[in-house]
């Protein structure tokens, strides 16, 4: 495999708007350094939250927006200092879709798949057939003759696909697709996308803040701060050991299973025995947490937590309440920590005073 | 009494005068407001073809060319018009002072109704590869087609009382008439038809206009 998009060093500035009290001089730098490779035919998650430069970095990636500094390479061509004639098509190589669809609303669907085939040049007699094709491909074939408003939130985005699929183009962005779709048709699409990745081999950019997006269907993650990429890496070794507190705060949202304080009171006041959670991963299947603790003569029941998959791969955290000799289960413990994460969980507080929080009373309230 | 009979040939001249200048300046003004209206909004900061030196130029140009009331505009033209026309009386020489300060007007409609149109399908044109002019053709202007619809419709009436002021300094035409045969002779009844002649007029415009943007925005 090899990088069909690369970024060397790439900062995007945009001058500071607004009143000219303000006390910022220096531009915004909405994209920061950044230098990344994004390979053929995988589906890449940028992940961040808004205002993290994933929309620019996105753009940057088209030609939509000109790098301030550095080299964006597409399909080995520097495009960062492309003529605007030239990266026309350069764009028309690469489709892009929406959060909010974009279509057009005075074309009909088949109208609006239709034209960047127009655009690209191709003969009336072709474009009928090519549309067709791709509204059988995304499945709205039906809708040919309606106009985008009289469409589900779901059928737009599809037609959306149709669409930036039309010229057959080797890279997909997607700039928070699914962000404006209910769960069902946010999976409904991503299922789409990522059966363009597997069928036509596109390789395909998705931006998101949402992290279950990228369980779904993502091969590596990229995630964003204040314009500077994080952390990068495939996304199942991302999951399964975020570095950075961003990215930890963004896996918790889509991996659940470690509880909160007041789950913990909770738990402990309903089984007596030692409560611990045990991190579940490759590393440390189920299997294995429960040979270990029979090998130690500890019985242990599952008592909270959650466990998903992550490319075919096994993730999450369960707790256990443990029974049998304190030596024996710290053995065991020892054990678990040698290949993965083991936390002892004691609750903190009684739940019946942390569900009523004080008020606190104004030190001064009489002035 | 008023005499008909007399007057009525009088009236049918000043409505086909009144047509003729209405529909040579929504001509006019129509194709010139419209360049000028979708160059305001193209060379806006942030647009398609930001230039803030031309967007600066012609909005300080229709900024002070719009506030000027119309029927002193004629007159402070005159000596354009005398240039153009060859002359400043008559139907045909009211129709330059007319275009110009409609064209003016709808530049600026235009322009408004392209502004609050959704910038995502002009992002999403480009991300195709399609070239900035055709965008603005193919994409921007048929997307805004409804309210620019009912903008010219606003703007047919307007020029529909730019026609009568005209008619004051000599353009001939409804206004003409009615200041003449019925103002000036204290012939309320003749003001009185000639009015509701305009008003229909005003509404056959409207309702079309309505009509067109309804069958727009429903599709």
């Amino acid at each position: 495999m090899s990088a069909i998009v690369s970024l060397r060093g790439v900062s995007k500035l945009f001058p500071v708007q607004g009143s000219k009290r303000s006390q910022r001089t220096e531009p915004v730098r909405a994209v920061d350094d950044v230098t990344l490779d994004i390979e053929e035919g995988t589906v890449v998650g940028i992940v961040g939250y808004s205002g993290a430069g994933k929309s620019t970095l996105v753009r940057l990636l088209n030609g939509l927006e000109r790098p301030t500094e550095g080299q964006v390479f597409v399909k080995g061509q520097d495009i960062s200092s492309l003529p605007e004639g030239q990266l026309r098509k350069v764009r028309a190589g690469i489709g892009m879709i929406f959060q909010q669809f974009n279509l057009l609303k005075s074309r009909t669907v088949f109208g609006n798949v239709a034209y960047p085939l127009k655009v690209a040049g191709w003969p009336k007699e072709k474009i009928k057939p090519r549309v067709e094709e791709l509204l059988e491909f995304v499945g709205i074939a039906d809708k040919a003759g309606s106009y985008p408003r009289r469409l589900s939130g779901g059928q737009q985005q599809r037609v959306g696909i149709a669409r930036a699929l039309a010229n057959a183009p080797d890279i997909l962005l997607a700039d928070e697709a699914t962000s404006a779709l209910d769960p069902e048709t946010t999976r409904d699409v991503l299922r789409l996308l990522r059966r363009i990745n597997k069928e036509l081999g596109t390789t395909v950019v998705v931006i998101t803040h949402e992290m279950h997006v990228v369980r779904e269907i993502c091969d590596t993650v990229v995630m964003m701060e204040s314009g500077r990429v994080v952390e990068a890496g495939p996304t199942y070794s991302v999951f399964a050991d975020p570095q950075s507190d961003s990215t930890q705060r963004f896996v918790s949202t889509a991996v659940h299973g470690t509880p909160g304080s007041d789950t913990v009171s909770r738990l402990a006041a309903a089984h007596p025995g030692p409560l611990v959670s045990i991190g579940i991963s490759e590393a440390a299947p189920t299997p294995l947490v429960a040979a270990t603790f029979e090998r130690h003569g500890v019985g242990s029941s599952v008592v909270f937590g959650g466990v998903t998959e992550i490319q075919n791969k096994i993730l999450g955290t369960l707790t256990y309440e443990l029974t049998g000799s304190d030596a024996a289960i710290d053995a065991a413990l020892a054990d678990l920590g040698d290949v993965t994460a083991v936390e002892r969980q004691t609750p903190t507080a009684d739940p019946a005073d942390s569900a009523v929080p004080h008020l606190p009373v104004p030190a001064n309230a009489g002035e | 009494m008023t005499d008909w009979t007399t007057l009525l040939p009088v009236l049918g001249e000043s409505f086909q005068q009144t047509i003729y200048m209405v529909v040579i300046t929504v001509l006019l003004s129509g194709i010139a407001g419209l360049a000028l209206g979708v160059t305001l909004y193209a060379t806006r900061p942030g647009n398609l073809f930001a230039n803030k030196a031309v967007f600066s130029f012609l909005n300080f140009l229709v900024n002070i060319i719009r506030p000027i009331p119309f029927i002193i505009f004629i007159t402070a033209i005159a000596p354009l018009t005398l240039i153009i026309m060859g002359t400043t009386i008559g139907t045909t020489a009211a129709i330059l002072p007319m275009a110009l300060m409609a064209g003016v007007v709808i530049g600026r409609v235009v322009e408004q109704n392209l502004v609050a149109s959704d910038p995502g399908v002009v992002e999403a044109a480009r991300a195709m590869g399609d070239s900035r002019l055709h965008i603005l053709w193919s994409v921007v202007i048929p997307e805004s087609l409804a309210p620019l619809i009912l903008g010219y419709t606003f703007m047919i009436i307007a020029i529909v009382d730019m026609s009568a002021m005209a008619g004051y300094i000599g353009g001939g035409g409804l206004g003409n008439f009615a200041i003449m045969y019925g103002y000036q002779q204290f012939n309320w009844e003749v003001t009185l038809v000639t009015v509701l002649i305009i008003i229909v007029m005003v509404q056959a415009a409207q309702l079309l206009g309505n009509f067109l943007a309804q069958r727009i925005l429903h599709r």
